[in-house]
């Protein structure tokens, strides 16, 4: 890292930078800089941004290797917007594809709920479904490919070039015996069957009509009887049960298990309106916590992300349930984290956070290449003090107001190397700014 | 007129402290790989699909056979392709469109550190993955 030592703030010689990670790909340096500055979290290549948080993040990981053994998880990240929530659960995301994990991904919303009686809870699971990720398919579409996956695996097995859709259906079932245990098992084998009968017979709709079912878009039984010939369907109350069994063909389809990751915690505790709705999501939370304690699952994982009131609002966090609370709310003495604890909590960014994140943003942005950087150490350490002297402390709880003009500033020396970065770092700052007059901004000639 | 900018000291031992675990745990992430253990699916997928190797535990990811080979050559002539396309080009090889989709990233994941194919209609190359490869 080239050091410009400042007059008053010297930085005594810090680690270098540099040599910390793997090699930036292109793809990853877009992918962040167009994430960042749009406001947004990106989905690739986090590695590279992850400031500090190792023991949390170790803790996360550690989650991984216990689904992959077989194991099951239950993880809430606790922090105020902007304190880095959804960074890590998109880094947990990465790195459990890559290790081989299935990963779901939905937000709770009111109509996406672990419970209800009116199709939402078949919404989560839905949306679930529709975000698949995989490590052949990381951006989330992974569903259909891992399911043409085993079914042609299975007709390799056989021997043939394409199996008829009886002698497949027979192999699918006997492949898929385990599966019985679980509620809509039989269910399930019959509908990849079909699945493939749509595949060999080029009958689209019977694919589709596969996909709705394991989506658990069916509302009526009567509907999927007749266009799959199946007598259950995945309601609003098998939610949690459905994804046992998913995890469990996951499980025997090569996958080391799967990790679901629901974001927006606070829908189910706070905005859920009838309080019999929120006791049945939470009497939901509180049947998986209990599973996945004592070892009523395997291969499964849940990763929670929410605001602290939605554990801690006496009146209805799920800490305002004597039996969550128990479960949920860490014995660590004052002073002391417990990273095994199932509530990680996570403070928002403080100064030095924010300015090695710069640092890794430069870093990004210059594809690992220290010639290339485009600003040296002194004008991140003035940008960040321009910033919070200009956007005040609220910058530390919404980094994303400092990375949105810091991404643009690096940009904009890329195409114009002439220009001065005291200059541009105080119109950047000016432009950013919410209280900016949008004559002011448009002076600063920035497109932030 | 005092400069703001230099009156906000930083605390340069939590900075040392923090880019020291930053560079610990990138470098551990970069560095991780995943625990050894017992195939957790003996009658997981062989190929054609993705073998519990490939899939995610892979040290020496496994090598094309001869069919995703032709369609990943077909593939590489241009930049996007319609699911009708590709379907046309799978079938032709008694391949599951979506299933040779899925082997051919894992194939560039595990070997070129990226995916080949993305999108779902059209399905897009990625052409920086495009100029690496060598089959």
């Amino acid at each position: 890292m080239k050091k410009t030592t400042h007059p008053k703030t010297p930085t005594p010689n810090p680690p270098s930078m540099q040599t910390l990670t793997h090699d930036i790909t292109l793809r990853e340096r877009q992918a962040i800089t167009k994430s960042l500055a749009a406001g947004l979290v990106p989905e690739i290549g986090l590695g590279h941004l992850v400031v500090g948080r190792k023991r949390e993040i170790q803790a996360l990981i550690g989650d991984l290797d216990t689904i992959k053994q077989g194991g099951a998880t239950f993880r809430v990240l606790l922090g105020a917007n902007g304190a880095g929530k959804t960074f890590l659960q998109h880094l947990t995301v990465g790195e459990a594809v890559q290790y081989g994990l299935v990963v779901l991904v939905a937000d709770l919303t009111v109509n996406r709920r672990l419970h209800a009686t009116d199709g939402r809870g078949r919404g989560l699971f839905s949306s679930l479904l529709a975000n698949v990720h995989t490590k052949a398919c990381p951006s989330g579409n992974g569903l259909r490919p891992m399911m043409e996956s085993w079914i042609s695996a299975q007709a390799f097995d056989l021997g043939k070039e394409a199996p008829t859709p009886e002698v497949m259906a027979q192999r699918i079932n006997e492949q898929l015996r385990p599966l019985k245990d679980h509620p809509g098992g039989f269910e399930f084998a019959s509908v990849l069957g079909s699945y493939y009968e749509g595949y060999v017979t080029d009958n689209s709709p019977l694919q589709d009509a596969a996909l709705r079912w394991l989506r658990a878009e069916y509302s009526t039984k009567t509907e999927a009887k007749q266009d799959l010939g199946v007598r259950r369907i995945i309601g609003d109350e098998d939610i949690y049960p459905a994804l046992k069994l998913f995890a469990a063909f996951c499980r025997l389809a090569g996958y080391g298990g799967v990790l679901v990751v629901l974001d927006e915690l606070s829908a189910l505790t706070h905005r859920l309106p009838h309080a019999r709705a929120r006791q049945a999501n939470v009497q939901v939370l509180l049947t998986i916590i209990n599973e996945c304690y004592q070892g009523g699952v395997s291969g499964l994982g849940f990763l929670l992300a929410g605001t602290p009131d939605s554990l801690e609002d006496p009146d209805r966090g799920l800490f305002s349930v004597p039996a969550l609370r128990s479960r949920l709310q860490g014995c660590a003495p004052s002073g002391h984290v417990d990273y095994a604890s199932p509530v990680l909590r996570l403070e928002p960014l403080g100064r030095e956070e924010l300015l090695v994140l710069l640092h890794n943003v430069r870093r990004i942005h210059a594809l690992g290449d220290e010639s290339r950087y485009r600003l040296p150490d002194e004008a991140l350490e003035r940008f960040l003090a321009r910033a919070l002297s200009r956007l005040g402390r609220s910058v530390l709880a919404n980094p994303r107001d400092v990375l949105r003009p810091f991404v643009a500033i690096l940009n904009l020396l890329d195409q114009e190397p002439g220009q001065r970065w005291e200059e541009l770092i105080d119109r950047a700052i000016v432009a950013a700014s919410p209280a900016s007059d949008p004559a002011q901004a448009q002076l600063g000639n920035l497109k932030l | 007129m005092p400069d703001p900018a230099r009156d906000i000291p930083f605390d340069n031992n939590h900075l040392n402290q923090l880019m020291s675990d930053t560079k610990s745990i990138q470098g551990w992430l970069a560095a991780r790989t995943p625990v050894d253990e017992t195939p957790v699916a003996p009658m997981g997928p062989k190929l054609p699909g993705p073998s519990p190797s490939s899939v995610g535990n892979s040290k020496q990811p496994l090598d094309l056979d001869d069919r995703h080979k032709a369609v990943l050559r077909q593939l590489l002539q241009r930049s996007h392709w319609t699911m009708q396309q590709l379907r046309m080009l799978t079938s032709s090889v008694g391949l599951m469109p979506l299933a040779c989709l899925a082997r051919l990233n894992e194939w560039t994941a595990d070997n070129y550190g990226d995916v080949l194919l993305e999108g779902e209609d059209p399905i897009i190359v990625n052409q920086n993955l495009k100029e690496k490869l060598h089959i």
